[in-house]
Formats: structure tokens, C-alpha cells, sequence
């Protein structure tokens, strides 16, 4: 076996490997922020006081959750795009605090619909091909 | 700007690594196929060194893709002479003994000033002194010359020369290339005894060193003028 053939068949290993890490990374962290945010949208749908302490709460973990993804979610998404759902997030906390409901539902949908777009983006698809 | 030069470092070393397994053809004796991919890498490099925003993974992961494809393609182009052909092209004979094929040069696209010029870079500047030009799959014309005009060698002459050897390098800038003293059969006292007879009291001021199996060593201290010594005596 040559160093050339080594070389390549270790490079085919560990792209292998980036593949699958970053298809279950963003499964992993997109879905749970999305999976939040659907919540928090099913939530507030109910609702007109989005200043409510259960709901700051569930605005509370997904931020949390959302800090604790975005710096794996760095080595695979452009930065912009992060920075985006970061920004939505810092908003919809301060919708919340200032219980601003028309602004609070369309953040969280911003929030929904961004999660959702980049999980398609990142995935293999047809469209993502051509 | 400390992560611009990080990012630029880590890919550099990335493309380096990259060409490095490409083999070591120069530009003007690529295939097709690696040109276009050293055009691509050189485009795929440059995103994430100035685009902060793009991680650098992006640029990682198409590169090593590139690497593999082009590996694979040269496997195959090696095992099949038909997808070597489909790949990279034939050789095509554009001068035969009948002159000038103007329909290899139709199909090739070149014009016949392409082709004197290409002939002149091989050194005939008559087209009555080539019997064949062959332009080859890397784009360079190779000249089989017609027997008057073909350069006189040693067995022309039915002279005897002995065989001579590429000259081993055993001091290079100052550094003793230790591969190189057992390749040649001697020591590093070798050296020094070289260093005495031209004057030099440290390794580290030679510039080069060389000896080759005619017993000629070709020692150069640095800023100074060579020195050579014939029939030199090597302990094997």
C-alpha cells in the first residue's frame, strides 16, 4: 500500500466521518432549537401576556440551549447565519421582558422558520444539488 | 486579524498538503483535468482565509473532496488507456514527414503560428529540419528531427566516455546531509578533511559540497570562490 493510497483512504475516512458528524450535529441542535421555538410558539398562541413567567422561563432555555449549540454549530454554518438566529433570540427575550405580543409571535416565527431553512440546508437534497 | 492569519496558515499548509499528494508535474506539464483542479483549489483556498464568516471546514472538506477525485480519476486514467484518452487527451503527430497536418491543427485548435513557436521553444527554427512534431496531452510539442539535422552524439563518434553520476550533495548550506555521506560511502570525516584542504575551519560556513563517483569534490565556502579536487579516494 503506498503513502499516496494511506493518505487518500485516511482523507475519504475523515470525510466520512465530517459528513455524519455534521448531519447528526445540525439533527441534533437545529431540531432542539426548533423543536423550542414550536413550543414557545405553541405556547404564546393561547396567549396575550408574553411577559408571563413560565413563558420567560421557556424563552430562558432556549436561549440556553441556543448558547450552548451555537459554538458547534460555528465549525459548520456560515457565522452570519448564526448570528441571525442569535440576534432573533436576544429580541425575543426583550419582546417578552416588554410584553410586546404582535412583536414576541413574529420573532418566534423568524426563529422557526430560520432553524428550519438551515436544517434544509445543510441536509442532502435534491434541491440543495442542483 | 490573529484569526486571518490562523485561517490563512492552516489552509496554506492545507494546499501545500494538497499539492503534495497531487505529485510534482509544474504548470506547463499538467493534464487538463489537474489544471482545471489547480485553478479550483486556488479559488476554494481563498474563501475562508478573507471571508471571516465562512468556516473554515468549508474550504477544508471541498479541497480533501478534490484531492480524493483527483487521485481516483489518476487511477483510473492509469488502469484504462481509453479513459486516459477521454480524460487528458492523445498524443497528436502535427508534423509528418508529409509536412504540416493541417487537420491536426483544426482539431486541436492551435494555429500555425501556435506551432512555429512551439517548435522554436524545441530549439528547430527550419520546418525542413523536423521530421515529426508530436504535441503532446500536456499541451508541449516534442520534435523527432530528420536524421541530417539530429544533434551529433559520443556513438555517433564511436567515442568512449565513461559513465558519470549525479554528483551527491554531502554539505548543503552548512547542514551535512547525512543520507547523502552513507549514499556515497563516506563520514563526516570526509568532510572535514575537504573543509582543511580548502581552508574552511566550520561545517556551518560551507556553502555547498558535493562529490561524484569520478572522485571529483566541488566545495564552495560561503561568499568565497569554489574549489575542486580531482581523483579524490574513496573508503568504501
Amino acid at each position: 500500500m503506498s503513502k499516496r493510497f494511506l493518505s487518500v483512504l485516511i482523507i475519504l475516512v475523515l470525510l466520512a466521518l465530517v459528513c455524519v458528524w455534521e448531519q447528526i450535529s445540525v439533527d441534533k441542535y437545529l431540531n432542539d432549537i426548533y423543536n423550542q421555538a414550536l413550543a414557545i410558539e405553541n405556547y404564546v398562541d393561547d396567549i396575550t401576556d408574553v411577559n408571563a413567567p413560565e413563558l420567560q422561563a421557556m424563552v430562558d432555555r432556549l436561549e440556553d440551549s441556543w448558547d450552548k449549540h451555537e459554538s458547534m454549530l460555528c465549525f459548520i454554518i456560515n457565522h452570519k447565519d448564526i448570528a441571525d438566529i442569535s440576534t432573533e433570540i436576544t429580541r425575543l427575550k426583550s419582546y417578552s421582558e416588554t410584553n410586546q405580543e404582535q412583536d414576541f409571535k413574529a420573532t418566534i416565527k423568524v426563529i422557526i422558520h430560520y432553524t428550519d431553512a438551515y436544517h434544509h440546508v445543510m441536509g442532502i437534497s435534491l434541491q440543495n444539488l442542483i | 486579524m490573529l484569526t486571518i492569519i490562523i485561517r490563512a496558515l492552516v489552509i496554506y499548509i492545507l494546499v501545500l498538503f494538497v499539492f503534495r499528494l497531487m505529485g510534482k508535474r509544474q504548470i506547463g506539464q499538467m493534464q487538463p483535468f489537474e489544471l482545471v483542479l489547480t485553478l479550483i483549489i486556488a479559488d476554494l483556498a481563498t474563501i475562508p482565509m478573507a471571508e471571516l464568516s465562512v468556516p473554515v471546514l468549508h474550504g477544508i472538506v471541498p479541497l480533501l473532496t478534490l484531492v480524493v477525485a483527483h487521485y481516483f480519476l489518476t487511477l483510473i486514467s492509469k488502469s484504462s488507456v481509453k479513459f486516459g484518452y477521454f480524460i487528458s487527451g492523445k498524443p497528436v503527430i502535427v508534423i509528418n514527414p508529409d509536412g504540416i497536418d493541417e487537420k491536426a491543427l483544426h482539431s486541436l485548435n492551435i494555429t500555425i503560428d501556435d506551432l512555429f513557436e512551439a517548435i522554436r521553444g524545441a530549439g528547430y527554427f527550419n520546418l525542413e529540419e523536423v521530421q515529426y512534431a508530436i504535441m503532446e496531452t500536456n499541451g508541449t510539442v516534442n520534435v523527432l528531427p530528420k536524421a541530417d539535422f539530429s544533434p551529433v552524439v559520443n556513438k555517433d563518434l564511436k567515442l568512449k566516455i565513461e559513465e558519470t553520476s549525479i554528483p551527491v550533495t554531502l554539505v548543503s548550506e552548512g547542514t551535512v546531509m547525512k543520507d547523502n555521506l552513507n549514499l556515497a560511502g563516506v563520514d563526516e570525516n570526509f568532510i572535514k578533511k575537504f573543509m582543511q584542504k580548502a581552508g574552511i575551519d566550520k561545517i556551518s560556513k560551507i556553502l555547498v559540497l558535493t562529490l561524484n563517483n569520478a572522485g571529483t569534490v566541488y566545495i564552495q565556502e560561503k561568499n568565497k570562490p569554489f574549489k575542486t579536487f580531482e581523483n579524490v579516494e574513496i573508503a568504501t
